[in-house]
């Protein structure tokens, strides 16, 4: 099993619970929900995998899929049960999609940091309408559950602009959801993320040594093309310096890791102590990190156009 | 990977969610403390943080042959950190073998050493350098870049299998420069001996080696002075053709093969490059060194964007002629043709001969694919090509023999001026 397989099972984990939570509410003969969530996840585990062949069935199978959905919004007066149920799927599976876009071959750190965010925002809607759902006295249906999703969404709206006006006791449904379990898991899925893409590398996205193999630990024998050379030159050519990893202990860039995670303890411990301030915390924080990076890039840019 | 940190903080302050405040935290700070570590890692970072230098690097290689290039760099630095380092070089040089880059991790006071071997694959003058250094934080979030000046030339001269270009200390290829043949016929140089005849001149016996009986005389050989001196045009006309096959390239090659051809018969070559200026003049001369700076005249010949004239230069070489010469033009004829009528015309009294080599231009293009492009490119070709009918009309006028050349070269008009040239000296 190659790190590739492991971090993709890692990031789909907490979407799995939650799929498995929220699915569970359907009856098994509601197909068009397990139909359209089994073809969201085969899009994210084929994409997520790998491999170039896979690539063309993913895509043939996202174009299958919104052309079932399409075709069943269209014919929404006859077969209304068929576009909920597909609706449902697709909501359950949204996750696994925004998942499947992030783990194409070329993706890098960034766009899967926020297909993670995306995905558990997802989710976490998911769950507020799996929650309000199972508040009301009715039998679950596909149809309730699509209109709950976007109903829990617009009530958190409304409740951010509440608290913007200076209210208090907003309704907040995203944030009543707070599901120990699919925190951990989401601990997990952010662990498959830098487990593929933490690793030293350039701008380019070109491997660092440490990352890749290197090419010529031991002296190169001597080239055939160094015969008519002076024994200078060829002290000179045999003396060039191969790529070489980090000599000291400390590996680079493990302060940084190091330093998140302690700003990530940090910001849970205030959390707990008093909620109300944590985002604010978090915002200052945001505001100075801006800041110096804006001088720092200032700095650098007025050095060089003095040098200049 | 900023403004995922803050996309994902977005969503955050959206859901109100635990586990995404806690996910754009660790994000963020650890993209602040990447890029703050890097910051105060180079800090100093530019030209001046580095050392560079150059060692061994080869100055001369033959076309095809392989040349070494190589450049030392020791950072002032007092981090460690990942970088990038790229030794600048033309495309035209192929890496054989080495690399001109190198990813490494460069602890602070360790040297490191670039050094590759390259192969030109058509002469001239390559300008290597500068030494780009890219050093960037462990995972690609900041970078700063400087450029060491680490300036070099490389000459890729043509190699012309008889010319003896004896540069052994600086060429890397023992075919090239390291002949052990001697340069030959000096002046008034000894030749042989050879046993006395009655009506020799006796002042010419060499006693030491005569003995009883037997008297030898000492045989000498007249200096040859004749001379050839190639003039080459380089103005903007001489860049017409395609690809590295162009108009002055052929003459290039063909003044390769006259030095050849003058270095076997042993005759004064002189090489002289020209515009609407003198670039280059290389006197009549003999021997390795001479025929080394002729074929590295010749390497670093380049077309200049002017109009030339070959009147200012027959003006200018009209003092500098010490023996009848045999002149040897390859030219586009640019210019005014009354000004080179007048400017040969003092040179034709004093002996010398003159014969010009001018590009057939249109041969110097391949067919087009169509006859529509084939039409288009005649009609832009046609004035070029009608001035310079005209202008050869009128040098041969004034009896100047006045060749054209094409891609297969002049080798052919060049044997018979060698052949009127050893026929003069056969005469004399």
């Amino acid at each position: 099993m190659n790190e590739r397989t492991v971090a993709t099972g890692l990031f789909l984990l907490p979407f799995f619970y939650v799929a498995a939570r929220v699915l569970s509410l359907f009856p098994v003969g509601d197909l068009g929900v397990f139909f359209a969530f089994g073809t969201c996840v085969a899009i994210a585990l084929i994409l997520g995998l790998g491999g170039s062949t896979g690539q063309l069935v993913a895509v043939a199978l996202d174009i299958l899929l919104v052309v079932l959905v399409v075709a069943a919004l269209v014919a929404a007066t006859t077969f209304a049960g068929l576009a909920s149920q597909l609706t449902a799927g697709v909501l359950v599976g949204l996750p696994f999609l925004v998942a499947a876009l992030s783990w194409r071959e070329r993706s890098g750190l960034a766009h899967r940091t926020v297909a993670l965010g995306v995905a558990i925002t997802a989710a976490t809607a998911l769950l507020a309408a799996r929650a309000s759902v199972l508040g009301s006295s009715l039998p679950a249906s596909p149809t309730d559950f699509v209109q709950a999703f976007f109903t829990t969404n617009l009530t958190q709206l409304q409740g951010l602009g509440t608290i913007a006006n200076g209210l208090a006791e907003p309704n907040l449904p995203l944030r009543a959801v707070f599901d120990p379990t699919f925190a951990a898991l989401c601990a997990l899925a952010a662990g498959g993320v830098l487990l593929l893409v933490l690793r030293p590398r350039s701008g380019t996205e070109e491997k660092l040594p440490t990352a890749t193999t290197l090419g010529r630990s031991t002296p190169a024998p001597r080239s055939e093309e160094l015969v008519p050379f002076s024994e200078a030159q060829r002290r000179a050519f045999e003396s060039r310096s191969p790529d070489e990893p980090p000599t000291g202990s400390w590996p680079p860039g493990l302060g940084s890791v190091v330093l998140a995670a302690l700003a990530s303890a940090g910001f849970i411990a205030v959390a707990f102590e008093s909620p109300f301030y944590a985002p604010m915390v978090v915002a200052v924080g945001v505001a100075a990190v801006l800041l110096g990076i804006g001088l720092l890039t200032y700095r650098g840019s007025t050095g060089r156009r003095l040098r200049s | 990977m900023l403004a995922a940190g803050l996309v994902v903080l977005g969503l955050a302050f959206y859901t109100l969610s635990l586990v995404l405040f806690v996910l754009a935290t660790f994000v963020l700070a650890f993209v602040a403390a990447e890029v703050f570590q890097f910051a105060y890692a180079t800090r100093g970072f530019g030209p001046r943080a580095f050392t560079a230098r150059r060692l061994e690097c080869s100055s001369f290689v033959p076309v095809n042959g392989t040349a070494l290039l190589a450049v030392r760099l020791e950072p002032h630095l007092r981090s460690g950190v990942y970088a990038e380092v790229f030794d600048a070089h033309p495309d035209r040089l192929a890496i054989v073998d080495g690399s001109p880059r190198l990813l490494t991790w460069w602890a602070p006071g360790a040297e490191k050493t670039i050094s590759y071997l390259v192969r030109p694959s058509v002469r001239g003058r390559f300008e290597i350098g500068p030494t780009v250094v890219v050093a960037h934080d462990t995972f690609g979030f900041a970078f700063q870049e400087t450029a060491l000046s680490t300036p070099w030339t490389l000459e890729a001269i043509p190699q012309y299998p008889s010319v003896r270009l004896r540069r052994p200390e600086r060429f890397p290829t023992p075919t090239f420069g390291q002949s052990p043949h001697p340069a030959r016929g000096a002046g008034m140089d000894f030749h042989s001996l050879r046993e006395y005849v009655s009506t020799d001149d006796p002042r010419r016996i060499a006693w030491t080696r005569s003995g009883k009986g037997t008297m030898f005389v000492r045989e000498f050989q007249r200096e040859n002075q004749e001379e050839v001196v190639l003039l080459l045009d380089i103005g903007r006309t001489m860049a017409a053709g395609a690809g590295t096959a162009d108009t002055l390239d052929q003459a290039v090659t063909a003044a390769g093969f006259a030095a050849r051809y003058a270095a076997d018969e042993d005759i004064r070559f002189g090489l002289l490059l020209f515009s609407d200026r003198i670039v280059r003049h290389l006197v009549p001369g003999r021997g390795p060194e001479h025929e080394f700076e002729v074929a590295r005249a010749l390497a670093g010949a380049e077309v200049e964007p002017r109009e030339s004239s070959l009147a200012s230069v027959l003006e200018y070489l009209g003092p500098r002629l010490a023996f009848p010469a045999h002149l040897v033009a390859f030219t586009a004829l640019e210019g005014d043709p009354e000004a080179l009528a007048r400017a040969w015309g003092p040179l034709l009294r004093a002996g010398h001969h003159l014969n010009v080599f001018a590009p057939d231009l249109r041969a110097m293009y391949p067919p087009l694919s169509t006859s529509s492009a084939q039409r288009a490119l005649d009609l832009l070709l046609r004035p070029e090509v009608e001035r310079l009918d005209r202008q050869s009309d009128r040098l041969r006028a004034l009896g100047v023999p006045v060749t054209r050349y094409g891609p297969s070269g002049a080798t052919e008009g060049l044997n018979l001026v060698f052949a009127q040239v050893r026929g003069r000296r056969v005469a004399g």
